[in-house]
């Protein structure tokens, strides 16, 4: 029975950096990379700064208290003056030297915030590590009611916490859903060291509904594991699907020949007449065993079909 | 004497912090090497972590 629900998955939040979707609390100081507007720990609204501006009201915190300094030195410089013409170097030359200090200070203030943001991942290393810690418990404890929204909350998580647990549980949560084409789906960020049977039955999924998300990363992958995936029940299925992405592009075909080579015979037709014309339409490249199963599965199956005797028409479809 | 005291006191201590500013400019950590620390001070301790 098909336990599958029908989700509707917001788009990714995305950032220039990944550091950017990392916030702070200004209350309860504590980190999060959710991105609701209330401190999931604390609950308070309207609290959440972002790191660059913690780092930045630092730097400005500094760069007042530099200027409070040179201020107060020249008032005192002004204060014990005995002349007039002392009192007024003094204040020429303290505006002087503050307005050297003020100049030097704009010059540098975006390098001082880089700085200071570098010192923060440092320093607060194991404050954030908590955070992301907590986020984490949350998002899994939210699972049992909402699946859709615990896998938004572990899918930022992971873009800082780079670990196989927390993929395996994406999968998991991915693997409880009706993928969709129009889903903003994800596949390389998920790919893990170890095997792993739910993120090979969700690659065969993809092999269906979005091949183009099936790349090198991917393919390395499937061959790591092709021996693991073969005795699964769909095995051949998942590696026949994945060769077929592979297809689509002339580079996967040659450097993924071999591969291809194996599943061929199991492709739909639509796929070995693209797997076809790519190898006949590059006579000089060495498809070695690939070219020799591609003519071999021809001659059995595809010499009288008309598709086959036609020239290839341009298209945009993979 | 005392205001050129500290007209001297407050020479050095613009031109202390400007070359300390100026200096630190030289190791500026551009902002995908700040990703990269980031990334690195989360999952250094992670055996699983591939730098």
């Amino acid at each position: 029975m098909n336990n599958k629900i029908p989700v509707q998955l917001r788009p990714p939040r995305h950032t220039k950096y990944v550091y950017e979707k990392l916030r702070i609390c200004k209350h309860c100081l504590r980190y999060t990379i959710l991105y609701d507007e209330e401190c999931p720990t604390c609950g308070k609204s309207g609290g959440l700064i972002s790191l660059h501006s913690k780092a930045a009201a630092q730097v400005q915190r500094s760069i007042r208290n530099d200027r409070l300094i040179a201020l107060l030195i020249t008032l005192v410089s002004i204060f014990f003056g005995r002349t007039f013409q002392e009192m007024a170097l003094a204040l020429v030359a303290g505006l002087l030297l503050t307005g050297v200090l003020i100049y030097v200070q704009h010059r540098t203030k975006p390098q001082a915030i880089s700085r200071e943001l570098n010192r923060i991942f440092i320093r607060d290393r194991q404050q954030i590590i908590n955070g992301l810690i907590a986020n984490l418990d949350w998002a899994a404890a939210i699972g049992k009611e909402n699946k859709a929204l615990s896998y938004e909350m572990m899918r930022e998580i992971a873009t800082l916490v780079h670990d196989d647990s927390i993929r395996s549980l994406q999968i998991m949560l991915l693997q409880s859903f009706v993928l969709r084409k129009d889903m903003d789906l994800e596949l390389e960020p998920l790919l893990q060291k170890r095997f792993d049977p739910d993120l090979v039955e969700y690659i065969g999924e993809l092999s269906k509904i979005k091949r183009e998300l099936i790349k090198d990363k991917t393919f390395r992958y499937i061959l790591k594991y092709e021996q693991h995936i073969a005795s699964m029940s769909r095995g051949d299925e998942i590696l026949s699907g994945v060769a077929a992405a592979a297809v689509r592009q002339k580079r996967y075909c040659l450097t993924y020949a071999e591969f291809i080579a194996r599943y061929a015979r199991l492709f739909p037709k639509e796929r070995f007449l693209r797997l076809y014309r790519v190898v006949n339409g590059s006579p000089q490249d060495d498809w070695g065993a690939l070219g020799e199963e591609v003519a071999r599965i021809f001659t059995e199956k595809y010499k009288w079909d008309a598709d086959f005797q036609q020239p290839a028409i341009r298209s945009n479809s993979l | 004497m005392i205001t050129y005291v500290c007209l001297a006191v407050l020479l050095l201590f613009v031109t202390v912090r400007s070359i300390l500013f100026w200096r630190r400019n030289k190791n500026l950590v551009p902002s995908q090497e700040l990703d990269q620390a980031l990334i690195y001070q989360i999952n250094r301790e992670s055996d699983q972590y591939e730098q």
